[in-house]
């Protein structure tokens, strides 16, 4: 579309007959000092903690420290373009993100500007980055789940829409794979969650690689991303939780549920850090400041699940914690762990032992999606926990090549087939009832006497072959969502008559 | 300057203030002050004060020379401490903060009023009538030319800016078209 001049000229002479200059009225100090994304300045005494300042060359500040005679503010722009003795002037604003459903879909950065190059959001509103949390009248107990996708994960660790449940391990464990596969698992659920994935100190390259990864999956158009890169300044990396979870907030007070990944809050306390010690608050413990357990707490707290007065929406968080050398007494693990409700713990050795998702059962817990979870899955996975806590206990005390007896034995190889019936390839997020029909399987001993290697082929096909010749079974499943006593016969015999076809089958690849 | 030496200037100015005010001799001082940091502001002088080949003795002693009769001996004292801590570089912190607390004391504030032509004393008066009526104290006017308005004042009563310029409409236009 072609633009005439005579078009700009007729705008600009609009806002020109529009203007009157007038007098303006505001405050403003000095810069005394500047460096490390840092900014001092005199003056400002009405200044309020959490402002934001203007400084010249459209950099903008966050007030951080009131001291006596001068403020302590953040930079959120290069700091090479102030000098001291500039002249800052107060907004009189907190520090806001946009808002609302134009931000669908997008990648933005903490302050809500498109960095995805598909042109300007039109936002319908801007919402505080700090707010205080939910109270306890506003609130009701978590009781929808969240499904995953994952076996391993819905069947012992459930999560519920509202919770908080914490993906902790190692660098290279699949935390972020989690998170992924959870927010691609939502297209089909129902009363689909928008999904807010934030980068916090992450590659671009690895950002990208999420944002193509949503793309190629349709998950996009539900999904938000908001991206404080590694090479971005502190006070971004700072910032982007918050903001994060406040374009959440806009949908939850509206009535709709929400996923926020947190990738991750190790790198967001790192970030804080280094503002507190160039803001000279003093260190404490591995020189993080002393009210780092209050920077990750208020941002959790702010996950809730709303009681139907206020909409019923619901803010699940998925916080990410990276450990170092599997060390989760540190100080940033020991308090996200104490703020969340539960955990999902991943080891590198269970990883590159061919477990994947690497989830440590033993260790990993959810200490309110419980009662979330659905029947049907309660109903199958109360056993599984148990077969497979059995299974390490023996596991270890069988490596000493002692004979057993036919009962251990026994349990060994169900924890063997159990263990290799929860591995999932990644961005294959299963169904509820599709879950359910593979532990369902799994812990009736449907296993135990195939081959521990044709475990996974068996699964998939049992669920192939079920959705073509007994669709009824699985539809069951789907809508009630809890196993009746008819429909677990006639699983079990849909299932034993799926077996025979089966090892019919392996015998005869035997032969060839 | 670091915020520490913001900190620091305003003690030695709190000092200073007071034993000006014992001595009931506060507004000279100021005046003084004033003066004494032109003197160390003074390229020339700027460099003498800052060699370290000069004694702490024979700095005093020609600041002494410079400031000669005109300023009193509280002033005086106070510059020789400031040279004997090797702090003289706080002078100028130091005399504005004076300023801040004289304000104080006598329950007045000090505007300072950029203008790109003289204003007439009538718009003077009506702009100080208007500022105490803002501030809710006396004020105090110091007019000060400034070409780069190019028409109409700008005020600053501490971090109040009251903007009416002509290069402040334009500015502000600028950003709205942009």
């Amino acid at each position: 579309m072609a633009i005439r001049p005579e078009e700009i000229t007729g705008v600009i002479r609009k806002q020109l007959e529009g203007f009157s200059g007038g007098m303006e009225l505001r405050e403003e100090g000095t810069v005394l000092q500047v460096g490390d994304g840092i900014a001092r300045v005199f003056g400002l005494e009405r200044a309020m903690a959490g402002e934001l300042l203007e400084f010249p060359n459209n950099v903008m500040g966050m007030v951080l420290n009131l001291e006596k005679e001068n403020v302590g503010c953040v930079l959120l722009g290069p700091d090479r373009l102030i000098r001291e003795g500039d002249r800052v002037k107060r907004t009189g604003r907190v520090m806001e993100v946009p808002v609302g459903e134009a931000m669908v879909g997008r990648v933005i950065d903490p302050l809500g500007q498109p960095i995805d190059g598909k042109g300007p959001i039109k936002a319908t509103g801007t919402r505080p980055i700090e707010v205080v949390a939910p109270g306890v009248v506003e609130r009701e107990s978590v009781n929808v789940p969240l499904q995953t996708g994952l076996k391993a994960i819905d069947s012992m660790i459930p999560i519920g829409r509202g919770q908080r449940e914490l993906i902790i391990g190692d660098r290279q464990t699949g935390k972020t794979a989690i998170a992924i596969d959870t927010i691609i698992n939502q297209k089909d659920a129902p009363n689909r969650p928008i999904c807010i994935y934030v980068a916090i100190g992450q590659k671009q390259s690895t950002v990208a690689k999420v944002a193509k990864t949503l793309e190629d999956f349709g998950a996009l158009s539900y999904s938000i991303i908001v991206s404080a890169a590694a090479a971005d300044p502190a006070p971004l990396l700072y910032m982007a939780p918050y903001a994060g979870c406040a374009i959440g907030e806009e949908f939850l007070w509206k009535g709709k549920d929400v996923l926020v990944i947190y990738d991750d809050l190790s790198k967001h306390a790192q970030a804080y850090r280094q503002l507190s010690l160039l803001l000279r608050r003093p260190p404490g413990r591995e020189a993080y400041p002393g009210d780092v357990f209050y920077l990750h707490s208020r941002l959790l707290e702010r996950a809730c699940k709303l009681n139907k007065k206020n909409g019923g929406g619901s803010l699940t968080a998925l916080p990410v914690i990276e450990t170092q050398a599997g060390d989760v007494s540190a100080y940033i693990p020991t308090n996200v762990i104490s703020i969340t409700d539960g955990q999902i713990y991943l080891e590198s050795g269970l990883f590159y032992s061919g477990v994947r998702p690497a989830v440590n059962i033993g260790i990993s817990v959810s200490r309110v999606g419980g009662s979330a979870q659905t029947k049907a899955m309660k109903q199958v996975a109360g056993r599984l926990r148990l077969d497979l806590a059995q299974y390490n206990e023996l596991a270890a005390f069988a490596q000493f090549g002692s004979d057993m007896d036919k009962a251990s034995q026994a349990q060994l190889a169900r924890g063997e087939r159990m263990v290799e019936l929860l591995k999932q390839d990644q961005y294959l997020p299963l169904p509820l009832e599709d879950q359910v029909i593979a532990i369902y399987a799994g812990v009736n001993g449907y296993l135990d006497d195939l081959p521990t290697a044709e475990v996974r082929r068996f699964d998939a096909e049992l669920r192939t072959w079920l959705r073509g010749s007994r669709p009824e079974l699985v539809k069951e499943i789907a809508e009630k969502k809890i196993l009746s006593d008819e429909l677990q016969a006639s699983l079990g015999k849909a299932a034993a008559e799926f077996k025979t076809r089966f090892t019919a089958g392996l015998k005869k690849e035997a032969v060839k | 300057m670091r915020s520490s030496d913001q900190i620091l200037a305003s003690r030695y100015a709190r000092a200073l203030f007071e034993a000006a005010s014992a001595s009931k001799t506060a507004d000279a001082v100021a005046g003084e002050l004033d003066l004494a940091g032109e003197v160390a502001a003074h390229p020339d002088a700027a460099a003498v004060f800052k060699t370290p080949r000069l004694g702490t003795a024979e700095k005093k002693k020609l600041f002494r020379d410079l400031l000669g009769a005109r300023a009193s001996a509280v002033t005086l004292r106070f510059v020789d401490l400031l040279l004997e801590r090797k702090r003289l570089d706080l002078l100028g912190a130091a005399a504005l903060s004076y300023g801040k607390f004289l304000a104080e004391g006598r329950g007045t504030a000090k505007a300072v009023v950029g203008a790109a032509r003289k204003p007439s004393e009538a718009d003077l008066e009506a702009i100080r009538r208007r500022l105490e009526a803002f501030v809710g104290l006396k004020v105090e006017l110091e007019v000060r030319s400034d070409p780069a308005l190019l028409a109409g004042v700008l005020v600053r009563l501490g971090d109040w800016v009251l903007d009416s310029s002509l290069a402040g409409q334009l500015e502000r236009l600028k950003r709205r078209i942009s």
